[in-house]
């Protein structure tokens, strides 16, 4: 029992000191005002009115959040027919394919951003193929620095993450259920749509969930392929840290980032029944 | 037709796996590229941007102060990580989802948001931004990841051996570091490996929280911003190349362990 508390004690200080605190300091912050680079210390809800009145701040919001819901529908998109592609092989070939879509995620976020730049350039891999091939006469430029870009680039470093949580949730499927149904007359489409989709919904909202928030809160991707057209919510509240010095509008529009994406995971645990994939 | 459709989704496997890689692949080849800039055909291969990173001092003091931020990272990582796991694997605790919840926020949440809100609370304690302040940053994103490898190779450890071993008079310290540990190892490893990687490629995170000192993917970024230089290239191909032998590693750890559980099993 002794050990119980003291483990309980060490943890809860870990949660104190990593998420309670500073997410107190940016609240904190957030109701704090900045006047000729200097912190103002006295409360104030100057920074959220000032949010919620501006029609810039909303604006990007707003776009940022259908550029993310864009990435995460298109990742389930196309995480869920390869997550059915990989559970369907056999021995080696489906540990290595498994691997094989989730090693991106520890090979470099930055180079993945860097290298579709390069691909997506003027002088880049695509318009170069392009040329080469004569399906164009000349690079275009069209192609880097706007929102499909970004979108392209973010699927990219989404896909993995939507990967996991469908594949474990498909992987679960007792094949004797399959059997069953199968036993009891239904074909391989119905099976899927009866049995194999619905069982594998947490798994989807799950992934929806995480390439939803990884964009939404992707700033790097923006501004590194995305030109002026395709900034996002995350590039202000990095320019407020930056450039602009206006740490108390930063914490606050980064409190209000908070909110919105604890509402996404209180949403998705209560449609999608998210727990089971921490849990099991 | 069921012919078609198997090269359907061969097809699309394929052109998926393309996708994920073909950033990786024009990084690897480019790295070759005597020209600077990245257009095809390539006309001469080059060793010349490997070469110029043994030179390139800057390059070096990143990649070590990577190293000095990645281990005591992982360490402590590994250490709450375990404890966490075990703790919220074998007891029954109040309040233990909730707790559970919030230490995997770092890394459900957007890097952007630990960056911030890290940055304002050593902004208001006072603390100058330094390697110490990045460690910090890394250890709530790795620890999650411990935890969630510990916790599923706890789950699927037979306790029973931990009973036995109290039966017999083993305090339960005793039990963990002479029963648990051992057989859990390997996913302490694995945790261990996958935070080192993902530290040592972290730049989001840092980004708020970095002082004078630069690591290695914090150079990288400057370096980007101020325009194209083959030797990135060259630094993120050797990169690539050392995590992937880390995954690898830890990924047959894993696999081998759930293998050989399965085969107990039947």
């Amino acid at each position: 029992m002794y050990g119980k508390n003291l483990m309980l004690i060490m943890i809860s200080v870990w949660v104190l000191l990593f998420i309670v605190l500073p997410v107190s300091a940016m609240l904190l912050f957030s109701f704090w005002s900045i006047d000729n680079f200097q912190v103002i210390h006295s409360f104030s809800i100057q920074n959220y009115s000032k949010i919620f009145q501006d029609p810039i701040y909303l604006s990007l919001l707003w776009k940022t959040i259908k550029l993310a819901l864009i990435v995460a529908a298109l990742s389930v998109l196309i995480s869920y027919p390869l997550a059915l592609f990989v559970n369907h092989r056999r021995g080696t070939l489906k540990t290595i394919l498994f691997l094989g879509v989730l090693a991106p995620l520890w090979v470099g976020y930055l180079v993945r951003i860097y290298s579709w730049r390069s691909i997506l350039g003027e002088s880049g891999f695509i318009n170069s193929l392009l040329v080469l091939t004569g399906i164009l006469k000349q690079p275009s430029s069209s192609l880097l620095f706007n929102s499909s870009a970004v979108v392209i680039t973010m699927l990219c470093i989404s896909i993995p993450f939507t990967f996991i949580p469908i594949y474990s949730a498909i992987e679960k499927i007792p094949g004797n259920l399959l059997q069953a149904a199968a036993d009891l007359g239904a074909g391989g489409s119905r099976a899927f749509w009866t049995v194999v989709f619905p069982l594998s919904m947490p798994g989807v909202v799950t992934g929806f969930m995480f390439a939803f928030i990884t964009s939404f809160g992707d700033y790097m991707t923006p501004s590194l392929v995305g030109g002026t057209s395709g900034i996002m919510y995350g590039n202000m509240i990095q320019t407020q840290f930056g450039n602009s010095y206006n740490w108390p509008l930063g914490a606050a529009l980064s409190m209000i980032m908070l909110l919105f994406i604890l509402a996404v995971i209180a949403a998705a645990r209560k449609i999608g029944n998210v727990q089971a994939i921490f849990e099991e | 037709m069921k012919y078609l459709k198997y090269v359907g989704a061969l097809l699309f496997a394929f052109i998926v796996y393309t996708f994920l890689y073909l950033p990786i692949l024009v990084t690897i080849l480019f790295s070759f590229n005597e020209s600077k800039v990245q257009v095809l055909p390539i006309k001469k291969l080059t060793f010349d941007w490997y070469r110029g990173l043994f030179s390139n001092t800057e390059l070096w003091v990143a990649a070590k102060n990577s190293l000095i931020v990645s281990l005591p990272a992982t360490l402590c990582a590994i250490v709450f990580g375990t404890l966490a796991a075990y703790l919220f694997q074998r007891y029954r605790i109040r309040g233990g989802t909730f707790l559970q919840f919030l230490i995997l926020l770092p890394y459900i949440l957007p890097g952007i948001i630990i960056g911030t809100s890290l940055n304002l609370l050593f902004k208001f304690l006072k603390v100058d931004a330094s390697l110490m302040t990045v460690i910090i940053g890394h250890i709530t994103f790795i620890t999650p990841v411990v935890m969630f490898l510990v916790m599923d190779r706890l789950k699927r450890f037979d306790r029973n051996l931990e009973f036995a071993s109290m039966d017999l008079g083993a305090s339960p310290m005793r039990t963990f570091l002479l029963i648990t540990l051992p057989n859990i190892r390997s996913a302490v490893l694995a945790g261990a490996l996958l935070g080192l990687t993902i530290s040592f490629d972290e730049v989001v995170v840092s980004f708020f929280l970095i002082g004078t000192d630069n690591t290695l993917p914090m150079l990288i970024w400057s370096m980007i911003r101020h325009g194209y230089s083959p030797q990135i290239n060259a630094v993120y191909t050797l990169i690539v190349l050392f995590s992937l032998c880390l995954i690898a590693i830890a990924g047959s750890r894993l696999f081998a362990q759930r293998n050989s559980k399965a085969i107990t099993e039947e």
